[in-house]
């Protein structure tokens, strides 16, 4: 039994010197899976937990829901064994999260996982400056510009707490929304000092400049485009969540580096199957589409080594780069279409019809 | 404004808490003279530059008196006053901006009260090595000290102990040797017994210098044991040697470290400071610059204890790698005994994972395999549980495939490793490659299993569960389980949804319900088992039914998975069933 206790903090200890990467969730995993079998309540929470932050930064973010579930489950039936403030507020703040990138979960639905982030977050008493954010994002995602506002004015006008993102996050999360209410100079402004290095984060600046290429190339900016792709080239991909940068630099490579992209593809790939996650997905489907697309202009095959899995596998290699192509935007759309009727405003088609008109405008690389 | 009130503190009950709640044994008190002498040592030191004869003796009437003695910076009447009548206050604690200087041991102002512990009285003999004259300090348990003065009395402090009832074993010459060693051994002043030439303590200030033989000499004589390998450590916050063990030993095992703090012991325990791996060494190191917990038995955890312990994972680490040039079978014999805390290093370090795979042993269908065998052993999978792994076994080694089990600590990580950083067509198992790995049945094989088969579908959908006829060896496996990652989630979120009520409740339902396919594991049948091919013979659907169940449930288990309520259900109903069959059948005999 001691030996048992021993591999539990062994584990424990293991797991949090680890970066997020599906390693660090199955290390999690099997914390939680002993906790359960010696039966220790806060070592069940407290694992569970961790895992759901696992799996929200280093796997497959879309597992973390029903260990969400759990977490509060076990936390009702065990009210003592939660000694911090922050794990009600961050916990729901994982679901809320985790819940808006799955179109399975009806808007209503997700309502209400908001609404509950916010009653941890008033009963905890801290969390406010994050919630404000999320609530800020989940009207764009609705298309409440008005609601998104208001938001992010209280937002600003809350001071930092225990629980808020760190400053990198926040303000390249406060950029990506200014960015979806149209407000560009705002938002380049709002992540400067993420750009420029003065803010980093195990994150950032890689999740923005993300979403920075793809602003770039819809604005028909390739130079600046191709500055943040030099930097994100920087990041060491290593998980599913990293998909989103995938997508943005397959995107660029088309015009800069084909040789790189097709490795890049090759690598993540696999991440991709059997992920839950559908906005990670759409996020890298939608550059591998226009990766293909891009290509397929000046080649009509390119040499891949794909795995079996993957639908349009062949055991050659050889791929058309217009089928590629035809496969990823399909699977890209048919994610958006359930996206935006769940959201009930097509957000995901518009960021598919602008890389459309990027990719109409022709020989716009930079 | 508000008046100010002092707490009245009862000095009895101070001691109780110091001896009984703070200490954790009466060895103790020499631990506290050793420090108070070195620290006075060290304060004369500083006060008289170029004054180099800093030593401290112990005499002894056995069984009845200690007198310690050091000739150190001594204390004048006001110092008597202010340091030794005020729990709390040391004379190391106002010095250098606030600051402990580094050479001072001490900080808490409450050491020699421990000696209350074995002596009724604590006397004090003490004059100021800077000039003034001697004073004789006496202090009783009940809070109350005498202060007189002293003429003959040379420069410096001594301690004189009377044994309390009980405490005479610290009063013999052979228990105080052996605490001096214990607590005092790397001490940078001399220690002897008074009238004594042989200096009880002392070991080198740089263990880097000192040959691999003397190292091992120095082991066995501190731990009484022959050591496989001697790692000397001399860095910025550490100094000394680790030892490898001759034998294996496991995370728990408490390897009885000496961690010492400025050259004064501090623990045994190696937990706070060293790696979790650090179990197949046990240490003698001295540390610097570190700050020790009140009790002076750990220390805290600060960013300097998070430097030393990174210092020490490079200085075993930069021993191994070149070991590996210089004595490779040495080398060899290490990683032999003590795989699975190498194993734990190779995890954390990317350099030792290089410089180990191709030493390291892996369970394997084919018995255990190095690294180096795996990188040449071609296609192979791995999976992650002991008891899905002892089931599969049998199935891989007759079909003369590879098969890796990952399910013991560090493994999971070193084999994927293994496979992403040498390219190698290594894979984690999956419910696809099952296809592969098992025997495909002839038609008409499968033709006469379908009633079974039939039955087992019907059975196994309430668990989103398919069957399929195979044949695998050994045929005393009728069946075996496989699911995909999306079964895997799919299970995790009935079990979460069943779990919780309200809005999860809800979202994972809505999660559940939008799966249009719901993927399906598999349940194997294996026709090379007997009880798989009298059960295609049998016609009776509710025993087909209840038998199937019951080999899902079985094979659920034997695959290491945790069964749902339902589940948990259906063994118990069926179970119960078939005993009831059983009895019932028993009972016909008996009447016929």
């Amino acid at each position: 039994m001691n030996d048992a206790y021993e591999t539990l903090r062994a584990l424990r200890r293991r797991y949090q010197t680890m970066d997020y990467t599906p390693r660090r969730a199955a290390v999690n995993q099997e914390y939680v899976a002993l906790a359960d079998r010696l039966g220790l309540p806060r070592e069940r929470i407290s694992g569970r937990y961790d895992l759901a932050w696992a799996y929200a930064m280093g796997d497959d973010p879309a597992k973390a829901l029903p260990v969400c579930a759990e977490f509060f489950a076990l936390w009702e039936d065990h009210p003592g064994a939660v000694q911090g403030r922050a794990e009600g507020p961050s916990a729901a703040m994982i679901a809320c999260y985790v819940a808006v990138s799955l179109p399975q979960v009806p808007l209503a639905e997700c309502e209400k996982l908001l609404e509950r982030f916010h009653q941890q977050v008033q009963k905890a008493g801290v969390g406010e400056r994050l919630w404000q954010l999320h609530a800020c994002d989940f009207c764009l995602m609705t298309g409440d510009l008005a609601g998104a506002q208001v938001h992010l004015d209280r937002f600003r006008a809350t001071p930092r707490d225990e629980i808020s993102d760190c400053a990198a996050c926040e303000a390249s999360n406060a950029a990506e929304s200014l960015l979806k209410m149209g407000r560009r100079e705002e938002a380049l402004e709002t992540v400067r000092p993420v750009l420029s290095g003065a803010l980093v984060c195990e994150s950032q600046p890689w999740g923005v400049l993300s979403v920075l290429i793809h602003d770039a190339l819809d604005h028909d900016d390739p130079a600046r485009a191709l500055a943040y792709g030099r930097q994100l080239a920087r990041h060491d991909l290593d998980s599913p969540s990293d998909l989103v940068c995938a997508g943005a630099l397959l995107r660029l490579s088309a015009f800069t580096a084909p040789e790189r992209g097709a490795a890049l593809l090759e690598r993540c790939l696999p991440w991709s199957f059997g992920l839950w996650d559908q906005d990670l997905l759409f996020r890298f489907y939608l550059g591998a589409w226009t990766f293909f697309a891009r290509l397929g202009r000046d080649r009509e095959v390119l040499t891949l080594r794909l795995p079996a899995r993957f639908p349009l596998y062949r055991a050659d290699g050889r791929y058309a780069c217009a089928a590629l192509a035809d496969w990823f935007y399909n699977a890209a759309s048919e994610i958006a279409g359930r996206f935006d009727e769940r959201n009930g405003y097509p957000a995901y088609q518009k960021a598919l019809d602008a890389a459309r008109q990027s990719l109409d405008r022709g020989e716009d690389g930079p | 404004m508000a008046e100010q009130y002092h707490f009245q503190v009862n000095l009895g009950g101070m001691l109780d808490i110091l001896s009984n709640h703070l200490y954790k044994s009466p060895d103790v008190f020499l631990r506290e003279l050793l420090q108070n002498g070195v620290d006075a040592v060290t304060r004369r030191r500083r006060e008289q530059p170029g004054w180099t004869g800093g030593r401290l003796t112990v005499a002894l009437e056995p069984g009845r008196r200690l007198t310690f003695r050091d000739n150190g910076a001594g204390l004048d009447e006001a110092e008597i006053h202010r340091f030794l009548a005020v729990i709390g206050q040391s004379s190391k604690t106002e010095l250098e901006d606030g600051r402990i200087p580094e050479d001072y041991i001490g900080r808490f102002g409450i050491g020699l009260l421990s000696c209350f512990m074995v002596s009724d009285s604590i006397v004090v003999h003490t004059r100021p090595a800077k000039g003034g004259p001697g004073h004789c300090w006496t202090g009783l348990p009940d809070g109350t000290y005498t202060l007189e003065p002293l003429t003959d009395c040379p420069a410096g402090t001594a301690v004189i102990l009377t044994a309390r009832s009980g405490a005479e074993g610290y009063f013999q010459r052979e228990k105080i040797a052996e605490l001096v060693r214990y607590y005092g051994l790397a001490l940078p002043v001399p220690v002897f017994f008074a009238g004594e030439t042989a200096q009880l303590n002392g070991v080198p200030e740089d263990f880097s210098a000192v040959s691999r033989s003397q190292l091992l000499a120095f082991g066995e004589w501190l731990y009484g044991e022959t050591f496989l390998d001697a790692v000397p450590i001399q860095t910025k916050h550490l100094s000394g040697v680790a030892y490898v063990l001759p034998y294996a030993t496991s995370p728990t095992m408490k390897t009885g470290h000496r961690i010492y703090l400025k050259q004064m012991l501090l623990t045994e325990q190696g937990d706070t400071l060293l790696p979790p791996w650090a179990f197949f060494l046990r240490c003698f190191l001295n540390t610097r610059g570190l700050r020790p917990t009140a009790s002076r038995e750990d220390f805290y955890e600060d960013e300097a204890l998070f430097r030393a312990r990174d210092e020490f994972a490079a200085a075993v680490g930069s021993y191994l790698t070149a070991l590996r040039r210089s004595d490779p079978d040495r080398l060899r014999q290490i990683v032999d005994i003590h795989a699975q805390a190498i194993k734990a290093m190779a995890v954390w370090d990317d350099g030792l994972f290089r410089l180990f795979i191709d030493y390291l042993p892996f369970e394997t269908s084919e018995g255990a395999m190095t690294g180096a065998a795996l990188k040449d052993a071609g296609e192979a999978y791995y999976v992650a549980t002991v008891p899905k792994f002892k089931q599969l076994r049998p199935i891989f080694m007759a079909q003369g495939r590879l098969l890796i089990c990952t399910g013991y600590a560090s493994d999971g990580e070193l084999i994927a490793k293994l496979a992403a950083d040498f390219s190698l067509p290594i894979e984690p198992l999956r419910e696809e490659a099952m296809e592969g790995v098992l025997q495909q049945v002839t038609p008409e094989e499968e033709q006469a299993l379908s009633g079974l088969l039939l039955a087992a579908d019907d059975a196994l959908s309430v668990f989103d569960c398919r069957s399929e006829a195979r044949r695998f060896f050994p045929g005393e496996l009728p069946a075996l389980y496989a699911m995909s990652d999306d079964v895997q989630f799919l299970r995790q979120v009935q079990s979460a949804r069943d779990l919780s009520d309200g809005i999860f409740s809800d979202a994972l339902s809505s999660l559940l319900d939008s799966v249009e396919t719901r993927p399906l594991a598999t349940l194997y049948l294996n026709l090379n088992s007997p009880v798989i091919q009298r059960l295609s013979r049998v016609r009776d659907g509710a025993l087909l039914r209840g038998a199937v169940r019951l080999l899902y449930v079985q094979a659920l288990l034997a695959g290491g998975h945790p069964l749902q309520g339902e589940e948990l259900r259906v063994m118990n109903q069926e179970l119960l069933g078939l005993i009831e069959r059983s009895a019932g059948s028993a009972q016909e005999e008996g009447v016929r």
